[in-house]
C-alpha cells in the first residue's frame, strides 16, 4: 500500500513549484516542470541521449556542445555558484534584461548587480542559495516594456535561471481578452438598444392606450374594471423591470455623461436603498476619459460593490478615482468581513475584475485578511491619443 | 383659458401618436403636431403658433437637452415640458438647465399628464413626485464628493495612515500594524500625495500637523 502511495507521489506529473509571497489572482495553477528535487532524483530518464550521440565527438566533448546548446536556446540562461557569482551567461539573458555589458566584464560579478531593479528575482535566489529552497518561478514580470518569465533551479554547486520572454504572449491575450469583452459590450449595447427603442415606447404606448380607455371604465362590470387597472398597473411594473434590465446592460448615464456621473448615480442609489455609507471622491478629472476606459473602469466598480453588499457585509465604502496625465487609479476600500486572500482567488466576481484590468493592460492588488475589511487598488494606463 | 397649442417631440411614433389621441380628447389642448427630429421641430415652430412642446431626451439623433436649449434662446415664449424615460438627476439637472420648466417621466398617468402640461403653459414649473425629490437631493446634497465640509474629504483609512506617517512609521510598520499590505500602504500613501496635492513625506506631516491629526 506504502508503495503504491509512494509511486503516487513521485509521479513526474504536475508539481507546483514557485512561492509568491505576494498575492495575484490567477497564479494558481500549476506547472508542468520538475522541481529541481525531482530533476535530481529522474536526470537519467529526464533527458534522451542517442547511441549514436553518445559516441560522437562532440558528445566527449561535452563542454563545446553544452554551450552551443546554451548558446542558442531561445531562452535567456544564467548560470551562477552557491555565491552568487556568475558562471555561465548567454546572450540573450543580456538582451532580455537589456543589459549592455561587455562579456568580458562580467567575471566576478554578481547576479544580483545584473537584476537591480527586479527584487522579486533577487530575494528569490537570495533565498535559493541560502536556504534550503530549490526553485522558484516568477511569471509575468514587467521590464520596460517586455514581459519576461523567470524560473530557477538548483543545480550541482550553484543554480541556473532561465528567461522567456513573454510579451507576444502577454499581447495575444491583451487581444483575445479585449475582443471578448468588447464583444460581450456590443451585445449588450445591441440589446439595451433594442428595448430602449423598441418594448419601451411599445410598452409606453399600451399604456397610453390604456390611459385613452381609462375613461370609458365607468361603463364596464365592476370585475372587468378592476381586470383593467390590475393590468394597468402590470404594465407599469413591466415598464420598470425592463428600465432596470436596460439599465444594467448600459447605463446610458455613463455615455452621456462620463464615468464620474455615472459612479455618483450608482452610488446614491446603493446609499438610498441599502444601509451602507458609500464615499465617492475623485481627484484629477477634468475631461473625461476614452469609452473603453470608462465602461472598464464601471464594470469594475460594479463588481467590487456587488461583492462588498453581497458578501461582505460593509457599512462604509469608499470609491477613490486619481487621475494623472497617462493613467487611472481606483482606489477601493470596504470595512466588511475580508476575506483571505489565498482562498478566495477563484472567486467569479474577483475574476471578472481581473480579466477586465488584464483588458485595460492594467494592475490589479487586492488586500484584505478576515475580518479586516478589504482594499483593491486598480492602475490603468490612459491611451494617449496620437496626433 | 384659452386653448394649449402644443406639440410632440420624440423619436417613437407609435408613441407620439398614442399622446396625440390621449390629449386631443382634452377640450383646453389641441395637439398641433407631432415630430420626430429637429428639423421637423424647428419647421413646426417656425409656421405655427406653439404655446408648448412636449420634448422627449433621447431623439435619436437629436438630443432633447441640446434642442431645449435651441428652443429657449430663440423662442423664449414657448415652454418646454420634459417627458422622459430618464429619472436620473443628471438628465433632470441638465434640462433644466436648457431652460425646461417642466419634467415628468413616462409612465406618468394621464392625470399627471395633463395637470404637468396646464401648469407649464401657464408659466409655473411642474415636476412629478420622483423628480422633485432627486432635484431635492441635489440641491442638499450636490455630489457625494463634498460631503466633508474642511476642504479635502480623506477616508477613515487615509487619516489612520496619515497619522502613522507623521508618527515616523515605516511603510512596513503601517502595513502590520493596520493588517494591511505594503503595497496598499503605499498605495494609502501615493492616494493622499494626489489628494492633498504634496510632494513628498514631510508634505504629508505638514499637513497632519496643520489639521491637527496628531494630537489624540
Amino acid at each position: 500500500m506504502s508503495e503504491v502511495i509512494n509511486s503516487r507521489w513521485t509521479m513526474p506529473a504536475k508539481i507546483m513549484t514557485g512561492h509568491n509571497p505576494r498575492f495575484r489572482l490567477g497564479d494558481k495553477r500549476t506547472f508542468p516542470y520538475l522541481s529541481a528535487r525531482q530533476y535530481s532524483l529522474y536526470s537519467e530518464q529526464s533527458v534522451w541521449i542517442s547511441a549514436e550521440m553518445k559516441t560522437s565527438d562532440q558528445y566527449i566533448d561535452k563542454n563545446s556542445f553544452l554551450l552551443s546548446v546554451i548558446g542558442s536556446a531561445p531562452y535567456g540562461i544564467i548560470t551562477i555558484d552557491q555565491r552568487g557569482c556568475l558562471t555561465i551567461v548567454n546572450d540573450l539573458a543580456l538582451e532580455q534584461l537589456e543589459l549592455n555589458i561587455p562579456k568580458e566584464n562580467l567575471s566576478g560579478t554578481l547576479v544580483f548587480d545584473l537584476i537591480e531593479d527586479i527584487s522579486e528575482l533577487k530575494s528569490h535566489i537570495k533565498k535559493c542559495i541560502t536556504s534550503n529552497t530549490y526553485d522558484f518561478d516568477i511569471e509575468e514580470v514587467a521590464l520596460g516594456d517586455k514581459y519576461l518569465t523567470f524560473r530557477g533551479r538548483k543545480i550541482e554547486d550553484g543554480m541556473i535561471i532561465t528567461i522567456a520572454d513573454i510579451t507576444s504572449l502577454k499581447d495575444t491575450e491583451y487581444q483575445s481578452l479585449n475582443s471578448m469583452l468588447e464583444g460581450q459590450e456590443m451585445e449588450r449595447k445591441r440589446i439595451a438598444r433594442e428595448i430602449h427603442d423598441g418594448i419601451g415606447p411599445l410598452l409606453s404606448t399600451v399604456k397610453m392606450n390604456l390611459a385613452n380607455i381609462e375613461g370609458e371604465i365607468d361603463h364596464l362590470p365592476k370585475d372587468m374594471a378592476i381586470k383593467f387597472r390590475q393590468s394597468y398597473q402590470l404594465i407599469d411594473e413591466a415598464a420598470g423591470d425592463l428600465r432596470a434590465i436596460s439599465h444594467n446592460l448600459m447605463p446610458k448615464v455613463l455615455s452621456d455623461f462620463g464615468l464620474i456621473e455615472a459612479l455618483e448615480t450608482l452610488c446614491e442609489k446603493i446609499d438610498l436603498h441599502k444601509k451602507v455609507n458609500v464615499e465617492f471622491i475623485c481627484t484629477g478629472f477634468d475631461e473625461r476619459l476614452d469609452e473603453v476606459s470608462e465602461l472598464g473602469m464601471y464594470r469594475i466598480c460594479q463588481e467590487l460593490l456587488n461583492n462588498s453588499l453581497k458578501h461582505a457585509n460593509a457599512s462604509y465604502i469608499a470609491i477613490q478615482l486619481f487621475k494623472s496625465a497617462n493613467s487611472v487609479r481606483l482606489s477601493y476600500e470596504d470595512d466588511g468581513v475580508g476575506f483571505d486572500t489565498n482562498q478566495y482567488v477563484d472567486g467569479i466576481g474577483l475574476m471578472n475584475i481581473e480579466s477586465r484590468v488584464k483588458a485595460l493592460a492594467g494592475e490589479f492588488l487586492i488586500d484584505s485578511s478576515e475580518g479586516k475589511g478589504m482594499t483593491a487598488t486598480i492602475e490603468v494606463p490612459l491611451i494617449i491619443e496620437l496626433e | 383659458m384659452s386653448t394649449i397649442n402644443l406639440v410632440i417631440a420624440d423619436d417613437h411614433k407609435i408613441f407620439r401618436e398614442g399622446v396625440s389621441e390621449l390629449l386631443n380628447k382634452e377640450d383646453l389642448i389641441s395637439v398641433v403636431d407631432d415630430v420626430g427630429s429637429k428639423e421637423e421641430l424647428m419647421e413646426c415652430l417656425e409656421s405655427n403658433n406653439i404655446d408648448l412642446i412636449m420634448m422627449d431626451i433621447d431623439m435619436g439623433e437629436s438630443n432633447g437637452i441640446d434642442l431645449t436649449s435651441v428652443i429657449t434662446q430663440d423662442f423664449p415664449e414657448i415652454k418646454v415640458l420634459a417627458l422622459s424615460m430618464h429619472g436620473e438627476k443628471n438628465y433632470i439637472m441638465k434640462m433644466l438647465e436648457a431652460g425646461a420648466t417642466g419634467y415628468i417621466l413616462k409612465n406618468a398617468g394621464k392625470d399627471e399628464m395633463l395637470s404637468a402640461i396646464k401648469t407649464v403653459a401657464k408659466g409655473d414649473t411642474y415636476f412629478s413626485n420622483q423628480v422633485s425629490s432627486k432635484i431635492l437631493q441635489h440641491l442638499t446634497n450636490p455630489g457625494s464628493s463634498k460631503k466633508k465640509s474642511d476642504g479635502i474629504p480623506l477616508t477613515e483609512r487615509e487619516i489612520e495612515v496619515l497619522r502613522l506617517i507623521a508618527d515616523e512609521y515605516s511603510n512596513p510598520e503601517i502595513a502590520e500594524k493596520l493588517f494591511i499590505s505594503i503595497r496598499t500602504v503605499d498605495t494609502h500613501r501615493r492616494n493622499l500625495l494626489d489628494k492633498l496635492g504634496v510632494k513628498n513625506t514631510a508634505g504629508l506631516v505638514k499637513y497632519a500637523i496643520t489639521k491637527g491629526l496628531l494630537e489624540e
